[in-house]
């Protein structure tokens, strides 16, 4: 455990060297929440108002139900983007120096946890000082230190198995082009089968509604949403426990297979 | 006598056919059939091969990156299978291609394999200093790593190899790519380096290379050491002679060299640059009827001249073929 803990330091001193180092990709992943804040809330905001849809959110204002969905669908692309680095250094061989090394493997994952979840929570707090801006409040009623804490908590439990499975797939894909077709094609399915735009309620019976319930997106994004704009816009209980239990089951399943497949990596 | 820093007994790997990836669909490949090898600690021993002979595959295998299929490593005595993360502790290892983190400096690289050795902070600042000025990079400590030149790269992987003070030290073809000086400044480190008492493991597949750093050379062909020993001991193993002929103009092609193959005494010719040798064990006779067969097609020999055999001779008396041809 406590080679755990200090070969996980050790790891995540490099990526927050890149972060410091790569500053460009760093601001432009910065701003690029905003867009799905500008541009799909700033439209659905106005529709969703001339369209009399308001009942179906709850009555809470569209930007800020987005919101939430915004905050929670940044995580898991940063999530999802975590096995990249490692993927690079599978292609360059760098990753033989941390392989051939009595460096614990799972703080490999653990590593690239704590560095997604750094920078999305700095990304969160920037998409919400935005939302904010363009006339986004809270109004669950909720104290707004615990509302902070409840999206920094959420967001990392969905973090940390996200970035388990993108850190399984990493591994187990012979090239970067492979990793990046698998998320290009799954990342659009995971944010529209989801809460993100419309409550689970309203969303279409059958298969659609039964994948996003079991999304971990949904599990994240109906918490956070419920802290951010009350319980009516989930369509009643929030039930915190459930879905915090939910989401810690998807992480030990998604840390045990990423574990099993850097371990199965020897050829 | 020294204790052993490597011991390799029996070591098999067959690679799976399956596996995808850039082997796939070429069938299972038996990179190593039955390697065997040990290195003393403050010994050099210098694993010689022709490409695809194997030597990767022992390096990745002995530096826990491929599991074998069968056989034994153990680093300083601790067995890779049993206790692998021990066994990583008493291994340096730096692969055959260069690969750095292009946004960590020089030092960045030395502190964090220390770290990943399990050095504290402060231990591994301490031993970045060191290791700079063991690979001379004092001067480059804060410079980022895409900045440096090639032999700078390969130095700075050399002391990430050392940072930790491995009782092995795994090196695969370590001055492939890099220029004279830097080769020859990177031999000059090898031959210090073993005064420190670290055992050290090189693959390569230049004979020079082999020649000039090995205390004993393991020639390896198809996955086996076809033969080991210190580099004179075995070039005088090889008896006979070498001629080697110079020819006035180009060798023709009318399967001449295939007549010189039934000259007397011939046991072996190879074609060279401007010419071809004849490896025999009975110069003079070989020597003679040389001279008839040149005389009869017609061709005038530049210069004779023997020559006691070389490591490249004593592979082509092991493998049965030339050094850089592929094996079959
Ligand atoms: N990952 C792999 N999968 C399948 N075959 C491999 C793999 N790596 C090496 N080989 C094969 O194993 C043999 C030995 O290769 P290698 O160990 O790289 O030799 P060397 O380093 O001496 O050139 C070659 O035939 C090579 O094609
Ligand atoms: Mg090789």
């Amino acid at each position: 455990m406590s080679h755990f803990l200090s070969d996980t330091r050790a790891l995540t001193t490099r990526w927050l060297i890149h972060m410091k180092r790569d500053s460009a990709s760093m601001m432009l992943g910065l701003f690029q929440p905003l867009l799905w804040l500008f541009l799909f809330g700033g439209l659905m905001r106005g529709f969703v108002g001339q369209a009399g849809l308001a009942a179906s959110f709850g009555n809470v204002d569209y930007l800020t139900f987005y919101t939430a969905g915004v905050l929670a669908f940044t995580m898991l692309t940063n999530a999802v983007m975590g096995g990249l680095p490692i993927v690079f250094d599978m292609e360059f061989g760098f990753i033989d120096k941390v392989l051939s090394s009595p460096v614990s493997r799972s703080s490999i994952v653990v590593s690239r946890f704590v560095y997604v979840t750094l920078y999305s929570l700095l990304q969160a707090f920037f998409v919400l000082a935005c939302a904010f801006l363009m006339g986004a409040r809270f109004q669950g009623g909720v104290e707004w230190p615990l509302v902070l804490l409840g999206i920094a908590g959420f967001g990392a439990l969905l973090a940390a198995g996200m970035t388990a499975l993108s850190l399984a797939l990493a591994f187990a894909a012979p090239s970067h082009t492979l990793f990046f077709s698998v998320i290009a094609f799954l990342l659009t399915p995971f944010l529209f089968v989801s809460s993100a735009f419309v409550p689970l309620s309203k969303l279409p019976e059958g298969p659609i509604r039964f994948v996003a319930t079991w999304n971990p997106l949904t599990h994240a994004i109906d918490p956070i949403r419920a802290l951010m704009c009350g319980e009516q816009a989930v369509g009643g209980d929030p039930s915190y426990v459930f879905h915090c239990v939910s989401l810690a089951v998807f992480d030990l399943l998604a840390i045990a297979l990423s574990v099993a497949v850097i371990k199965r990596r020897l050829d | 006598m020294a204790e052993l820093a490597l011991e390799v007994k029996e070591l098999v790997k067959v690679y799976d056919p399956k596996k995808r990836g850039k082997h796939a669909g070429t069938g299972p490949v038996r990179a190593l059939d039955g390697l065997s090898l040990e290195v003393r600690e403050g010994e050099l021993l210098g694993v010689l091969g022709p490409n695809g002979a194997g030597k990767t595959t022992a390096m990745r295998t002995i530096a826990t990156l491929v599991r074998p299929t069968s056989g034994t490593v153990k680093i300083a005595g601790v067995d890779v299978e049993r206790e692998p993360d021990r066994a990583r502790m008493l291994l340096g290892y730096v692969s055959q291609e260069i690969a750095l983190d292009r946004l960590l400096t020089v030092r960045e690289h030395l502190v964090l394999a220390a770290r990943l050795h399990r050095l504290t902070s402060s231990e591994a600042r301490k031993r970045a200093d060191e290791v700079l000025a063991l690979v001379r990079l004092e001067e480059k400590a804060d410079v980022r790593s895409r900045k440096l030149s090639g032999g700078m790269k390969k130095r700075v992987e050399l002391g990430m190899g050392l940072v930790h003070h491995p009782k092995l030290l795994v090196l695969d073809e370590p001055t492939v790519g890099l220029d004279l000086d830097s080769r020859r400044a990177l031999w000059d480190f090898l031959q210090g380096l073993k005064a420190s008492g670290t055992g050290v493991l090189l693959a390569t597949h230049s004979i020079e290379e082999a020649e000039r750093l090995s205390d004993k050379v393991a020639i390896v062909d198809r996955g086996r050491v076809q033969r080991v020993g210190a580099p004179a001991e075995l070039k005088a193993e090889t008896k006979g002679d070498v001629l080697e002929v110079v020819l006035e103009g180009a060798l023709p092609d009318d399967g001449f060299l295939e007549e010189a193959k039934k000259l007397e005494g011939a046991r072996a010719v190879t074609r060279t640059r401007d010419g071809f040798e004849v490896a025999t064990d009975e110069g003079a006779r070989t020597f003679a009827s040389l001279a008839a067969l040149l005389t009869a097609r017609g061709r005038a020999a530049r210069s004779i001249t023997y020559r006691k055999p070389t490591l490249e001779d004593v592979f082509l008396r092991v493998a049965g073929r030339e050094f850089r041809e592929e094996p079959v």
